[in-house]
C-alpha cells in the first residue's frame, strides 16, 4: 500500500552545521535522506519507518573528490557518475569504479550516493565489498565533533552500523599506494543489468614473482554484512597459485562466510559460487600476472581458447603499458627486473640510447617499445629498436603483441614449474 | 502549511504548495497536468517516469518535491527532440508507448553529453530504461538512426 504522504515530514537544513543540530536536537528521529535511491523506494511502497526526514542532498560541504599524494577523499553526496568519471579513480581504484557501474542505470547512478550506499548497510550493495578491499577509512561527523573511522567493522550486523544516531558519513577516504595491485572483481546476479548480487567478490593482489605477497579478499551478499576474509588472505600469504593452493582456499573460503537462503538464491548455491569465484580470482591474477590485458586474463580465467589475437588493440595497449620501459628499472616489479636481468651489465652510454629511442620510439607509436628481454643484453634489444622504428604502424603493433605473446610464455611456464 | 517550492519546469518558473515529500512525478503529472511523463514500477528500476534536473537525467518517482527547489526541471513536453522522436517512429522503436517518453528523454541525455556514442554506449545510456513490447532492438535502431549525420 502507498504511504499517506502527510504522515511524513521533510525538512532541508540550509548547511551541514544546521543538519548536524538538528540530528543532534532528537537523537534517532531524524533520518538523513540524499539521492533517494532506497528511501523512495520504501517510501512509495508504504514501508518507510522513518518518518522524519532530513534533505542532505544539497550540503555543498559534503561533496567534491579531493586528490592528495596520500589518499582520495570522496565526498559523502559523491555520486556514482561522478565516481565513474574520475579519472584518479578509474586507475587506482577499478573495483570502485566497476561497482559504480553495475549500481543501476544512468538516472540511479546521477542520484545515488557512495556514502548512501555506505549508510544504507545492505550486505548486497555493490560498491562495500571494493571498499573494503581497498581499506577504506569513514569520517563521520556531529555536532559533537568529527572522527575518522576503518570501514572494516563499520558493519555490526544486518542493516547496523557503528555510527551513532546524530552522526553523519561525512567523507570517505583511500589511501594511495604505488603497489603493483592486480585487481579482481566478479558479481553474480540473475541477469547482467540492474540486477542485486547473490555473490559479489572484489579483491586485490600483490605477487613476489609467483607467489602472494597480500591478498585482501572481500564478498558482498555471503554474510549479514560485507566481509573482509581474512583466514583466506593469511592462507594464500606466501603460496605460489597452484592447484594445491586453489583448493586449500575454496575449503577455507567456504569455513568464513554464512550464506542464507532467501529470494534471490539459497544457501548451497551461494556457498558454491563463493569458492568458484575465489577460485576464478586465483586462476585471473595468474594470467594476469603474465599479460596486463583483463580481457586475455578473464577470458583464459574462464577456461576459453587463447583469444590474444582476436582482441581488439586496446586490449594489447593495456597489455603494453602494464611493463615498465626497457632500461628504466621497474618499481616493485620482481618479475620485469629478473627479465631485464641482462641490461644489467649494460653501459651508460647503452642506457641513454635506450632511454632517447624508447622516447622516439613512444611519439611515433603511442605506445612503449616492448620486446621479450629475457636473455637479451641492451646492445641487443637497442639494435632492435633501431630497427623496429623504420616499421609501419600497422606492422609494429603485430609484432609488439607477438612480443608481448612470448613474454606470457615464458611467465606462464614459471608458474607451472 | 510547509513554506512553498518554486521551480522551472520546461522554461517556466512555478510554485507549488504541496507537501514536500510529494514525489516529483505526482506534482508534475497531477498538480501540473503534465502527463508526458509516465509512472511504470514507481520503484526506480524501469525509467519511465525518466525527467532532466538541472540537466541529469533522474527518476522522477524517487526525488520528493523538496529536493527540486531551486531546480531547473525538463519533462517530455519540455524538450525539442524532433529528429529522436521522427527515428522511434520510423525504426518501430515504440509500441505501447508507455517507456517512450523515459528512453527519448535517456537518449537526449545521452545526445547530449556523447552525440555520436557506439553500440555500448547506446546500450549502457537506456540500461535504466525498460520496455516489454520491442525486445529493444527497434529501440537501438531508433538511436542509431537518430545519430545518423544527413
Amino acid at each position: 500500500m502507498r504511504a499517506y504522504v502527510p504522515d511524513y515530514e521533510l525538512v532541508a537544513p540550509p548547511d551541514l552545521r544546521s543538519a548536524l543540530e538538528t540530528m543532534a536536537s532528537e537523537p534517532g528521529a531524524w533520518r538523513p535522506i540524499a539521492g533517494g535511491t532506497d528511501l523512495m523506494v520504501l517510501f512509495e511502497a508504504g514501508r518507510l519507518p522513518f518518518h522524519k526526514l532530513l534533505s542532505i542532498w544539497k550540503l555543498d560541504e559534503l561533496r567534491g573528490i579531493d586528490v592528495t599524494p596520500e589518499s582520495i577523499t570522496v565526498g559523502a553526496l559523491t555520486s556514482y557518475t561522478q565516481i565513474l568519471q574520475h579519472a584518479i579513480l578509474q586507475r587506482e581504484f577499478p573495483l570502485l569504479t566497476k561497482a559504480a557501474s553495475w549500481t543501476g542505470g544512468v538516472a540511479t547512478q546521477n542520484r545515488g550516493t557512495l556514502a548512501g550506499n555506505i549508510a544504507n548497510a545492505s550486505p548486497a550493495a555493490d560498491s562495500p565489498p571494493a571498499l573494503l578491499v581497498y581499506d577504506a577509512q569513514l569520517e563521520l561527523v556531529s555536532a559533537a565533533g568529527s572522527r575518522t573511522i576503518p570501514y572494516n567493522g563499520f558493519h555490526t550486523g544486518y542493516k547496523r552500523t557503528q555510527m551513532r544516531p546524530d552522526e553523519l558519513i561525512a567523507r570517505i577516504r583511500l589511501p594511495r599506494s604505488n603497489r603493483n595491485w592486480h585487481h579482481f572483481t566478479r558479481k553474480v546476479g540473475t541477469r547482467k543489468a540492474q540486477a542485486i548480487s547473490k555473490v559479489c567478490l572484489a579483491a586485490v593482489a600483490e605477487l613476489d614473482g609467483i607467489t602472494f605477497k597480500e591478498v585482501r579478499i572481500a564478498l558482498g551478499s555471503v554474510a549479514p554484512t560485507v566481509i573482509r576474509c581474512p583466514r583466506t588472505e593469511a592462507f594464500l600469504t606466501g603460496k605460489s597459485i597452484n592447484n594445491e593452493t586453489i583448493v586449500g582456499a575454496k575449503e577455507t573460503i567456504v569455513s568464513e562466510v554464512q550464506p542464507i537462503t532467501d529470494i534471490r538464491s539459497t544457501a548451497d548455491y551461494r556457498l558454491r559460487v563463493t569458492a568458484n569465484v575465489v577460485e576464478q580470482f586465483l586462476l585471473w591474477t595468474k594470467f594476469h600476472a603474465c599479460c596486463g590485458s583483463s580481457r586475455w586474463a578473464d577470458a583464459m580465467a574462464d577456461g576459453a581458447q587463447d583469444p590474444w589475437w582476436n582482441l581488439e588493440e586496446k586490449d594489447w595497449l593495456e597489455a603494453f603499458a602494464s611493463h615498465p620501459k626497457i632500461g628504466e628499472k621497474p618499481v616493485n616489479d620482481a618479475v620485469a627486473t629478473q627479465e631485464q636481468k641482462s641490461i644489467g651489465g649494460a653501459s651508460p652510454k647503452i642506457l641513454a640510447a635506450l632511454a632517447e629511442g624508447n622516447r622516439i620510439y613512444f611519439e611515433k607509436f603511442g605506445y612503449i617499445y616492448i620486446v621479450c628481454a629475457t636473455g637479451k643484453s641492451g646492445e641487443e634489444m637497442l639494435a632492435t629498436l633501431r630497427e623496429r622504428l623504420f616499421n609501419d604502424p600497422g606492422s609494429e603493433i603485430r609484432i609488439a603483441a607477438e612480443e608481448q605473446q612470448k613474454i606470457t610464455a615464458l611467465r606462464l611456464e614459471k608458474f607451472s614449474a | 502549511m510547509p513554506d512553498a517550492i518554486t521551480f522551472t519546469v520546461n522554461g517556466t518558473q512555478r510554485t507549488i504548495n504541496d507537501h514536500p515529500m510529494s514525489r516529483l512525478l505526482d506534482v508534475l503529472r497531477e498538480t501540473l497536468s503534465l502527463t508526458g511523463t509516465k509512472e511504470g514500477c514507481g520503484e526506480g528500476e524501469c525509467g519511465a517516469c525518466s525527467v532532466l534536473i538541472d540537466g541529469e537525467l533522474v527518476n522522477s518517482c524517487l526525488v520528493p518535491l523538496l529536493q527540486v527547489d531551486g531546480a531547473h526541471v525538463t519533462t517530455i513536453e519540455g524538450v525539442s527532440a524532433y529528429k529522436i522522436q521522427k527515428a522511434f517512429l520510423d525504426e518501430g522503436g515504440a509500441q505501447c508507448g508507455i517507456c517512450t517518453p523515459g528512453m527519448i528523454m535517456a537518449t537526449v541525455h545521452l545526445l547530449k553529453r556523447n552525440p555520436n556514442p557506439d553500440e555500448q554506449q547506446i546500450r549502457d545510456g537506456l540500461a535504466g530504461n525498460l520496455c516489454r513490447c520491442t525486445g529493444y532492438t527497434r529501440i537501438f535502431e531508433a538511436v542509431r538512426e537518430a545519430i545518423k549525420p544527413r
